[in-house]
């Protein structure tokens, strides 16, 4: 893959990833403004109601689908929680953390993965704080749910960007090719002046 | 030449085993934990590829490919079970869990008032738009899983693959023999050279000239 292509796919990835984490932070705030229904996920009523009801039932069946959304583990801003927990939201922070920090160790991901290892002791802190808070043992805090997500997204970022990025890039190429394809057959070949 | 191992047969046991968990109720709820089926269907697809490779690592971008179409696979499993479930018991669970938020915010009238609401609205919708809006979530959420099983196939290649970089060395071409065992060049001569490449030119051991 040329450097280009692999720039697009590299900011293509990173775009989404931090359309998908603001997305959940800023929903609040279009709560607050009214924008997105927040007593009616579920079912969606016409009239002056049918935008906002929509946003809301679109945050909910994307965000709804990878967490449970529970307002009282989530963080608040203006008055309304996040469309993910704070424990998701540490993962999906830690993610986007180790997409920036991609461009800086991309030579070293793609000569070789780091060892299984890390990637268990990085999600051990996320397991035993969500285990132990489950079974009882202790209570966590929504400092040790950001945190521990924090540390997973990260390693999950370190052990997928690398893929992600080359899956992508040629998921990029194989679009172009296509569409060179398509402007050729529509001009009547190559060989047509 | 060996060729890749298709993806296909991965990709149906990984969807179809995500399609499952997250197509029957409560079961499904593991999914709140980050998508957790789906991330291991992805991974179980991956895994399944690594099995039918003996010769080729397989490479990220392979996992990523076979995570999508166990995604995809999986999407369509919910389609065919997952959403016609919804539609006949999730009236049930969804009044659960909002009978439940009401419990939770008792102690305040307003949300107590729109929660009623909310159940009033749910429990006496038409079944016609239950169905379209069931179909809605399932297309926000096909998207969702192709996307997380993309990802869950790259975590299976980290965990699985062990082997790193290209096929083998010294793997031997097809019609090649290896050199026998035990068989040490008289001293002087050259080492034998590596499969695949026979030597050429004078003083060759094995005659020169590319004559075999």
């Amino acid at each position: 893959m040329s450097l280009n292509q692999n720039r697009r796919a590299y900011l293509l990835v990173l775009g989404l990833a931090l359309l998908w984490t603001s997305g959940a932070i800023l929903a609040p705030v279009a709560a607050a403004h009214g924008w997105v229904s927040v007593d009616q996920p579920f079912v969606m009523r016409f009239g002056v109601h049918r935008w906002p009801d929509l946003a809301a039932f679109i945050l909910h069946a994307v965000y709804g689908r990878v967490c449970h959304q529970m307002p009282e583990r989530s963080l608040w801003i203006l008055g309304y929680p996040m469309a993910l927990c704070s424990r998701c939201l540490g993962i999906y922070l830690g993610y986007v953390a180790g997409l920036l920090g991609y461009p800086f160790l991309h030579k070293r991901l793609e000569e070789r993965l780091l060892r299984r290892r890390w990637l268990f002791l990085a999600l051990a802190p996320a397991v035993i704080d969500f285990t132990g808070g489950y079974l009882g043992l202790f209570d966590n805090t929504v400092a040790s749910r950001v945190a521990t997500g924090f540390v997973a997204g990260l390693a999950a970022a370190i052990y997928t960007s690398a893929g992600l990025i080359a899956a992508t890039g040629a998921a990029l190429a194989a679009v172009m090719t296509w569409r060179c394809g398509r402007q050729l057959r529509e001009r009547g070949g190559a060989h047509n002046g | 030449m060996v060729e890749k191992p298709s993806k296909v047969t991965p990709a149906l046991i990984g969807g179809i085993t995500l399609g499952l968990l997250s197509a029957i109720p409560f079961i499904n709820l593991g999914n709140v934990c980050c998508c957790l089926w789906v991330l291991v269907g992805g991974a179980i697809a991956a895994k399944m590829l690594i099995n039918r490779s003996p010769v080729y690592p397989v490479q990220s971008g392979d996992g990523a490919v076979v995570g999508l179409l166990a995604g995809a696979v999986g999407a369509l499993v919910n389609l065919v079970i997952g959403v016609p479930l919804q539609l006949l018991f999730g009236q049930a669970v969804m009044s659960t869990f909002l009978e439940s938020m009401r419990n939770m915010v008792s102690q305040d009238p307003n949300a107590t008032a729109q929660i009623d609401q909310a159940i009033r609205m749910y429990q006496n919708r038409p079944f016609a738009e239950a169905i379209a809006q069931a179909l809605l979530y399932w297309l926000i959420g096909a998207v969702i899983t192709m996307g997380f099983g993309a990802l869950g196939g790259l975590i299976g290649v980290a965990f699985f693959e062990k082997r790193k970089g290209g096929p083998p060395q010294g793997y031997p071409p097809q019609g090649y023999p290896p050199p026998p065992v035990g068989y040490p060049p008289p001293p002087g001569y050259p080492p034998p050279p590596p499969p695949g490449n026979p030597p050429s030119g004078p003083g060759a051991p094995y005659g020169g000239g590319g004559a075999f």
